[in-house]
């Protein structure tokens, strides 16, 4: 089951042409993989990078999914369940097939050098997010939400002071699921963020995997993988509690 | 817990406007597209008063350490800036999506393939009007030929110059010198009893080995055997005489029975010919009397390889610097006991079983390839770009240490046919075979770099082959098992159509008609 | 009255953002898509150049054999959801009885997921190489004489990219699962007890039905990113896999539109995969709906 991981591990102490030989174990134990990474390539920046493109817009972009979300399950508003449906069409279209369109559009807005191209799309909100957390919204009670609209407040001071105490489990749960995407994401910032300065730490250990594949330096791949893997599990393990409570809720029926 | 976390987001938040304010000071006028025109294309007014070129190519390890010592270079004796960016396997995608919004660099890739199409659309400009052409006299004229291209005739190979070539690259057998040594005693059988005309190995007069389909499968047939030789780290102890796929590895083979994929101006397809089927049903035989089996697959075959279990197996100017690694590292391959490769050239058909091996030498064939450095037609530094180019391509020191790395045959042509073969720090012993390609004598440009695409040969030919390794191999892989001259003269009219289509996209494109 | 006009600016409100978001990323990416569809767009230069061929593109695909069967191995890919399902709800089961190490379990299952797609891509290709890999030997030493060609058996491939997908995926579904089952509440299970039902009937008429929502999800998730998928066959195995047998719809769109110069027909490929899977998902939303209609008219007689 955790084999092909325990082997991803000992690759990454091979030297770069053993990898062909068989046997679990390297022959020669290379740690010069998690050297070279930090020096070959600029590491620092890119994670400092995939930060950029993983906390910030999650974190807007979280809010503004909540919003929409409680928007979809608690206002009653003309078409709401249509504007839903095509809300959800947004991520049925494969990406290939936006690709270069996307391109040609950050190309014209002048964007490609910079890191907005990571950036813009994500404070947008994202449709999973929305999907989940209207779930969840469903089993809040009509009643609470009821008795403050005859308390006087308007639908976003409900937002603020009722929901959001709510959701946080969920909110939480899922702003870390849509933040351990971000951090792996590779094609999108492969494609759209031109300028080495600004480009993810996936973009760079991709780098690795030359063009003529035989050149393709395995072991660091290896290394690199696992050192991205290395704070995203740590995350994972803090926050499992949260994620498991908040699909919790949603499962309940009454 | 709430405290922690709200403390560590605040301070996550922190870090990254540190690192969004910290870098927009370093790119200089890169950064944050601030609406002055600077992406991709170069920039007049970018950083100040020094023109600016971008660069985008994919490169090895090695290679990306040279270029940015001589971009240096370059840099300072055009007092210039140049950015130099190395793109891993996205490379082509990347370009299209750069070309199609007009967001392309200076100087960029251009793939054999290709030139038609960029000089249609307008996306490049021809070397004769940006530099003096006579100083392009160093480089292999072949390679030259290969980005030729004439609008007023629509012919390939003649005409201005559209890209200089970054390298140019053979592609030829190698065989694993270990394997043939074990098996010394059966190879010399073979030559006693006149199977074989004679051992496989350059003679005193520089001939090179150079067998016929027949001759080779028997050969191959004696190579694989079961040795215990293999150290554990080869995985198994089944050596194979060869490991062959149609994708890269069969035109040799339809060229060294006489014949071709495509006819002279690529508008018929000849897959139905008696020299294809001849030179395929030679590929064949040799797979199923001593190759690997059992798989199609090229990544298999390489791993098998290097694990030094394949004799003879495709080797390109660019897998040497890679092979002969292997080669020298004491560690797991002391003695060159199981790995030590040098090239050899392909066989050919049986129809010249009675000629000499001097006779032989000519009729041999393999793929020559090559990439270019193409300027581009938005770029502002035109001539600059050039300059650039022409340095990258034909720099002696660039060339010097691109080749003794083995990545490539250096450009320079005088220094290819003398320091090259002369100068033993340069490997492998049998390069005069690569040497012999890029002059012309032995090499053949790639059948699909004729045509507008490769549909007539991926979905038209290659798609199939299952059908006949079925048939050769007699194991069910739940296809219909055919011959290979059944299986050609099934797919010619299919093919044939496709080529057709392409030719006619081709036209529907060409604005110069 | 005035509730709810109000009501209607509120919603609106609310949820412009992401609506915008979806119109400047996706809707319009996918006209200009669209568009191109109809045009003969060889790539590497603006698509309002392009020469417009009508239905040309679509009717060389649905004539076009390698389109259908790139259509048919996507699908097939999909058998992979129900095998991901059933062993995440065991798995599930298992590490959700309260033992003390079953939080590492959970964070241990969960790492395929995360990992980079390239490093198990080519982790797998070594494992299931016919001679010497990691699979062959072990299903050797189990006395299986003849193992099958993983790699270049036609009928043996597909399994390949399912087993690893399978194997990529089943972190996040068990947390799914496990975290719907912590939220059924126990007094099903006593009241199961009290009527004698066993362990087994329990899972089948209590916890199944309960973790529908959970199941639902998953299944509309997996289908949207099962058509897409690319990666995985295309670093796996070279070309469109032996016979055919490998390449998805995704990878048939690439190639076109990429190596043959063919990005219109790349286009057409692409408004055909989002309009199948929007039919699909939509189809899913009804029937689940239905579902819930049923039993609250039940519920309410």
């Amino acid at each position: 089951m955790l084999y092909p991981f325990i082997w991803m591990i000992f690759t990454s102490f091979k030297p770069k042409m053993h990898i062909y030989l068989a046997g679990l174990l390297p022959r020669t134990w290379d740690f010069s993989s998690y050297i070279q990474i930090w020096s070959e390539i600029p590491l620092v920046r890119g994670f400092l990078n995939t930060i950029l493109y993983s906390v910030p817009p999650v974190i807007v972009g979280s809010f503004v999914s909540a919003l929409a979300a409680f928007a979809f399950a608690k206002i009653r508003f003309a078409g709401r369940n249509v504007l839903f449906l095509i809300l959800l069409s947004g991520i049925m279209i494969p990406f290939p097939s936006i690709m270069i369109p996307q391109f040609v559009l950050f190309s014209e807005l002048r964007m490609l050098q910079g890191p907005l191209p990571m950036i813009l799309p994500k404070l947008t909100g994202n449709v999973l997010m929305i999907f989940f957390l209207r779930q969840f919204m469903n089993y809040i009670p009509d009643s609470i939400i009821d008795a403050a609209k005859i308390d006087g407040c308007n639908y976003f001071q409900i937002f603020r002071r009722v929901i959001m105490h709510l959701i946080t489990p969920a909110l939480a749960a899922h702003g870390v699921l849509w933040f351990i995407g971000s951090w792996n994401d590779y094609l999108a910032p492969t494609i759209f963020l031109k300028n080495e300065i600004w480009q993810p730490v996936t973009v760079m250990v991709a780098k690795f995997n030359e063009q003529y594949a035989i050149n393709t330096h395995v072991p660091r791949i290896m290394a690199g993988s696992v050192m991205l893997l290395v704070p995203v599990l740590i995350i994972y393990g803090i926050f499992q509690r949260w994620i498991i409570e908040s699909v919790m809720f949603s499962s309940v029926k009454e | 817990m709430k405290r922690f976390v709200s403390l560590l987001l605040v301070l996550i938040l922190a870090v990254s406007m540190l690192a969004g304010c910290g870098s927009s000071g370093q790119s200089g006028g890169d950064s944050q597209g601030s609406g002055t025109g600077n992406d991709g294309g170069s920039n007049a007014g970018g950083s100040g008063d020094k023109p600016v070129l971008n660069v985008s190519v994919f490169a090895q390890e090695h290679e990306q350490a040279m270029y940015r010592e001589v971009i240096k270079r370059f840099e300072e004796k055009f007092d210039c800036v140049v950015n130099f960016q190395v793109a891993g396997d996205q490379y082509w995608p990347e370009l299209e999506a750069a070309l199609t919004a007009n967001a392309a660099p200076d100087v960029f890739y251009l793939g054999l393939g290709d030139i038609k199409r960029r000089v249609w659309a307008d996306k490049i400009v021809a070397f004769d009007d940006l530099l003096d052409v006579s100083s392009l006299d160093r480089i292999w004229p072949e390679a030259l030929n290969l980005y030729r291209y004439d609008v007023e005739t629509n012919k390939l190979g003649v005409g201005k110059i559209w890209a200089l070539p970054k390298d140019f690259s053979a592609c030829s057998m190698t065989v694993n010198r270990a394997i043939i040594e074990k098996r010394r005693p059966q190879i010399e059988e073979l030559v006693k009893n006149g199977t074989l005309p004679f051992f496989p190995e350059i003679d005193e007069k520089g001939n090179l080995p150079v067998y016929t389909f027949t001759e080779f499968a028997t050969l191959c047939k004696v190579l694989t055997f079961e040795d215990p030789t293999l150290p554990e780290t080869a995985g198994s102890k089944q050596v194979y005489g060869t490991h062959l796929w149609e994708d890269f590895t069969l035109q040799p083979f339809i060229w060294g029975a006489g014949g071709d994929y495509l006819n002279e101006d690529a508008t018929k397809v000849l897959f139905d010919t008696p020299e294809f089927i001849e030179g395929y049903e030679g590929f064949m035989k040799i797979v199923e009397m001593g190759g690997s089996g059992l798989s199609t697959d090229e990544t298999t075959g390489y791993m098998k390889f290097l694990a030094g279990r394949v004799a003879y197996f495709p080797c390109g100017t660019w897998d040497v610097g890679a092979f002969q690694a292997i080669e020298d590292d004491e560690a797991i391959n002391p003695g060159k006991s199981w790995f030590d490769f040098d090239l050899a050239p392909w066989p050919i058909s049986d129809r010249y079983a009675n000629l000499s091996i001097e006779e032989r030498q000519d009729k041999w064939f393999g793929r020559v390839d090559s990439v270019g450095y193409a300027v581009s037609k938005d770029s502002k530094q035109q001539k600059l770009a050039a300059e650039l180019a022409y340095m990258l391509c034909a720099d002696e020191e660039v060339q010097r240490f691109l080749a003794k790395r083995g990545g490539q045959l250096p450009n320079i042509q005088a220094m290819a046919e003398g320091e090259y073969l002369t100068d033993d720090s340069y490997f492998p012993e049998s390069r005069v075979v690569f040497v012999r390609m890029l002059q012309g004598k032995n090499g053949r440009r790639v059948p699909t770099t004729l045509t507008f695409n490769g549909l007539w040969h991926s979905d038209g030919f290659i798609s199939g082959v299952d059908s006949v390794w079925s048939y050769y191999e007699k194991i069910d892989k739940g296809v219909t098992p055919m011959s290979v001259s059944e299986y050609c003269r099934m797919v010619q009219p299919n093919a044939q159509a496709l080529l057709d289509q392409a030719i006619q996209d081709e036209n529907d494109l060409n604005p110069y008609k | 009255m005035s509730f709810r006009v109000s009501d209607n600016i509120w919603g609106y409100a609310f949820v412009l953002i992401p609506f915008i978001g979806l119109i400047v990323f996706v809707l319009i990416p996918f006209c200009m898509s669209v568009y191109a569809s109809f045009t003969a767009w060889p790539l590497g230069q603006k698509i309002t150049s392009a020469k417009w061929i009508g239905l040309k593109n679509y009717i060389t695909m649905f004539t076009n054999p390698f389109f259908w069967k790139s259509l048919g191995n996507t699908f097939f890919y999909m058998i992979g959801i129900p095998i991901g399902l059933v062993l995440s709800v065991i798995y599930a089961a298992l590490m959700n009885r309260g033992t003390k190490y079953e939080k590492v379990f959970r964070v241990l299952y969960y790492t395929p997921v995360i990992t980079s797609v390239v490093a198990v891509s080519f982790i797998f290709q070594r494992m299931f190489m016919s001679d010497g890999g990691t699979i062959n030997t072990f299903l050797m030493s189990l006395g299986i004489k003849n193992p099958p060609n993983w790699m270049s058996h036609p009928g043996y491939t597909k399994w390949v990219i399912i087993i690893m997908a399978v194997w990529k995926g089943l972190g996040s579904s068990i947390i799914m699962y496990i975290a719907g089952m912590q939220g059924i509440s126990s007094t099903y299970y006593e009241a199961a007890k009290i009527d004698g039902a066993g362990w087994f009937c329990t899972f089948r008429k209590i916890t199944l039905p309960l973790l529908m929502p959970v199941t639902f999800y998953l299944v509309v998730t997996g289908i949207i990113g099962g058509a897409q998928m690319y990666v995985e066959p295309r670093l796996i195995f070279t070309g469109n896999g032996p016979a055919n047998s490998t390449f998805t719809t995704v990878i048939h769109l690439y190639d076109n539109t990429f190596r043959n110069s063919k990005a219109g027909y790349g286009s057409a490929v692409s408004v055909i995969l989002g309009i199948i899977v929007f039919v699909v998902t939509a189809l899913q939303f009804y029937i689940n709906g239905r579902g819930d209609r049923v039993e609250k008219a039940k519920a309410n007689r």
